[in-house]
């Protein structure tokens, strides 16, 4: 090239980055999604495999038709369409018919993200919107969980669902273990607490996540249904049995540490883990629900404007002069 | 040994630090030179030549304006051929003086090396004496801000000065100039910083290095080991530690008030760069004509550390260090973090220059902004503890409102937020660019 017509490109500093980008992260937390999924596979048979197809591809569908339609760019292919529509697979029940995961997956991406403006913008996290409304709008398919290498459609209640209706004693049976590997009904990810584990541990690792929402989350359910269970344990389930029931891991890990929808200072991680731990157990000892976990999440979703404003981190140089 | 750092955010980008163990060489005069009138923080100078003046090295080309702003001097025998507007290393279009030299292609080291060493008696100085000197010299802070010296050593009499802290914390990516200073003229700086410790009683010297720069440490531990009031102080790596607030907060632990200046904690912090510019003035009556600057990136072959006469073009950077010319991309001046972009290989060398960084596409690309998606980064690394991500949304859409101003004007413009954005947000763009609301609204 001739070296007298050459251009040199102008540019703001700083000239290097960190090779990080938005659809890498979105797509990092989708593969530590992977073994929580094998487990599903493992205990619910095909029919998890069949809901993680359709969300996947129903909501990465919908953000590409939206991707036409609005006047804002939409990078449909970004992952993040994608980790929400694994999210949601493992939110609803296997047994879950093709409609309900339709209207699921666009209450998803439409009303839990692109109203708000897209990536980013949304307060809510979108997979709870999704699976607060469908809890809402279709209890009875919502509160069918099939039950764990049943394979052939018969469906119970969650442990948490026995424990509301019938009471503690319903549960001598159940074991730590096996509630810990994920061998119990319940939706497509949330059974399996360990494998939860372990990609998050990754995520953690990697920086994606904040260990503190998590750790918070879990402990103050844990202390707080601890407290109850010693003051009477014939009517309170033990706190063990709460971690490892129902979607607190997966809520705690994967959805309450979503970037987008948590505060962004270590300040205000640790008031949102802790408020999600607390409306959790509140729901769980005393709501009508057996489940808290979304309802805990979502509420705290709210409240996370509040806390970025009002919990900064501490600004350099606020010292008094001299 | 648990080394000292600042505490609040930082990052720590590939030091490539390619120049490191490279001696500083001297080049020739090139064929001609722009020197910039204005190259210094303040009011603009008086230019006192004009074209087809003769002029000697040395000489003042233009004079300081009042108190704060710096003389400017002729960095080689010559003749004025033109004064003329032209894009500086950073990208901005200022004055410059022509001159084409007497003596072009002569070695720098051999017109050095005419230059008569005089003893001085540091003890018989005088404060305003010093300061004076200083001030003739044309002496400003060689770091990158380039604000007159003899301002900064001139507190006013309210603010009692304990503490000199001496930058040699070089925490940009790839500079090496004052890391070779420090090796190679640690007897000059020692010599330079008595002669700042003469203006304050009783001032304690504490000199700040990266721990990545062992043998400075080393070196300078040696120069001072008979000085009680002398110490160095090995810092952790961390950038943006040459950040004058970061090194106080490093190297004393004491934080400067926002809106605040290092006087305020009783601190002067002064550059590497700029104590052997003070050793010069003082020891060879020469004033601020040339400087030490990294050429490096990576399409050079060989990089290194070269004094050069300020004006000299990039274009003899390029020929003296046989870079080709058709691979370069992008021209860095200052380091990856804060250095600018420029767009002429003409542009001068100046005051402020610590490095001309060469790259191709390979290294460095310009993405686009993507949506934030809210991870915290910028605001867990942003060393001034700013919310920068949401006070870059309020820039952009215009709503500058007092709390953000106040944000704003605390920015440093260390470009660690960008640096760490996976969504590619220009965050000390939008910072840059609220300033610049708030300097249009005054
Ligand atoms: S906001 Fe300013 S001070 Fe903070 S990291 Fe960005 S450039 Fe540095
Ligand atoms: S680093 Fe970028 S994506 Fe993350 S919060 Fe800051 S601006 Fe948003």
């Amino acid at each position: 090239m001739d070296a007298s017509k050459q251009l040199l490109v102008m540019d703001s500093s700083p000239q290097g980055r960190v090779t990080e980008s938005t659809s890498k992260i979105m797509n990092t937390v989708s593969l530590t999604l992977i073994p929580a999924l094998a487990v599903s596979v493992w205990v619910f048979g095909w029919d998890a495999v069949r809901v993680l197809a359709l969300t996947s591809v129903f909501c990465v569908g919908f953000e590409w038709l939206l991707s036409k339609w609005v006047s804002y760019k939409i990078d449909y292919m970004d992952g993040s369409a994608l980790l929400t529509g694994i999210l949601l697979a493992m939110n609803l029940p296997s047994s879950s018919p093709w409609w309900l995961i339709l209207i699921g997956s666009l209450v998803a991406i439409g009303l839990g993200k692109q109203v708000f403006g897209g990536l980013g913008q949304n307060i809510f996290n979108p997979v709870l919107v999704s699976r607060t409304f469908l809890i809402i709008s279709f209890p009875v398919e919502l509160s069918l969980w099939p039950k764990p290498f049943a394979y052939d459609g018969s469906t119970g209640a969650t442990p948490l669902g026995v424990l509301k209706t019938e009471g503690v004693g319903a549960l001598s049976g159940t074991s730590i273990g096996d509630l810990a590997m994920g061998q119990m009904g319940g939706s497509v990810g949330e059974i399996s607490a360990l494998t939860l584990l372990l990609g998050a541990a990754y995520l953690i690792y990697k920086q994606y996540i904040a260990w503190e929402v998590p750790a918070l989350f879990i402990g103050t359910v844990f202390v707080f249904t601890g407290i109850f269970y010693l003051i009477d344990p014939t009517t309170y389930a033990d706190p063990v049995f709460h971690m490892f029931t129902g979607g607190l891991f997966i809520g705690a890990l994967y959805m309450a540490t979503d970037m987008v929808t948590s505060p962004l200072t270590k300040k205000g991680r640790i008031v949102f883990g802790i408020g999600c731990g607390f409306f959790t157990a509140v729901i769980r000892l005393f709501g009508s629900y057996p489940e808290g976990v979304s309802f805990a999440i979502v509420l705290m979703n709210g409240f996370v404007p509040l806390l970025d404003k009002y919990l900064p981190d501490k600004k350099f140089g606020m010292v008094k002069n001299g | 040994m648990l080394l000292r750092t600042f505490k609040r955010g930082g990052i720590h980008p590939p030091e490539e630090k390619l120049s490191a163990d490279l001696a500083i060489e001297y080049g020739e005069i090139p064929g001609s030179l722009l020197v910039p009138v204005n190259q210094h923080i303040g009011k603009p100078c008086n230019v006192l030549v004009k074209k087809g003046t003769a002029v000697k090295r040395g000489d003042v080309l233009a004079e300081a304006d009042g108190f704060v702003s710096s003389n400017v001097h002729a960095p080689v025998d010559g003749k004025v051929q033109k004064i003329l507007n032209f894009p500086q290393l950073g990208g901005q279009i200022k004055e410059c003086i022509q001159i084409t030299p007497d003596n072009p292609g002569e070695s720098y080291q051999s017109v050095l090396e005419g230059d008569t060493f005089q003893e001085v008696d540091v003890d018989g100085l005088d404060r305003d004496e010093i300061r004076k000197t200083i001030a003739k010299a044309g002496l400003v802070g060689m770091g990158g801000a380039g604000f007159p010296t003899h301002v900064k050593l001139s507190p006013p009499p309210d603010k009692t000065i304990d503490t000199l802290i001496i930058n040699g914390a070089e925490c940009e990516p790839y500079i090496t100039a004052d890391h070779r200073l420090m090796i190679e003229k640690s007897d000059e700086l020692v010599r330079g910083i008595k002669i700042l410790q003469k203006l304050f009683d009783d001032v304690m010297i504490y000199i700040g290095i990266e721990e990545n720069k062992a043998d400075a440490i080393e070196t300078l531990e040696q120069a001072t080991k008979d000085e009680v009031k002398m110490k160095v102080i090995p810092l952790k790596t961390k950038y943006p530690q040459g950040g004058e607030k970061q090194l106080i907060k490093a190297v004393l632990n004491r934080e400067v008030p926002s809106k605040g200046l290092p006087m305020d904690v009783g601190v002067i912090v002064q550059n590497v760069g700029t104590l052997k510019a003070i050793y010069d003035a003082f020891f060879y009556q020469r004033p601020l004509m040339e400087r030490v600057v990294t050429v490096s990136g990576n399409v050079v072959k060989r990089a290194g550390n070269i004094l050069v006469p300020i004006g000299t073009p990039v274009s003899y950077l390029i020929e003296k260090y046989e870079i080709d010319k058709s691979r370069i991309k992008r021209l860095v001046s200052g380091g990856p973090m804060m250095g600018r972009t420029s767009y002429s290989f003409e542009s001068p060398v100046s005051k402020t220059s610590s490095a001309v960084l060469f790259f191709d596409d390979s290294v460095y690309d310009t993405r686009d902004e993507n949506p934030c998606i809210r991870c915290g980064n910028c605001i867990a690394v942003c060393p001034m503890g700013l919310p920068v991500a949401q006070v870059t949304e309020m820039i952009k859409a215009n709503n500058v409102t007092p709390d953000i101003k106040n944000y704003i004007m605390d920015c440093i413009e260390c470009g660690s937020c960008s640096y760490v954005c996976p969504a590619d947000r220009r965050l000390v763009h939008w910072m840059r660019f609220g300033k610049n609301i708030i300097n249009r609204e005054n």
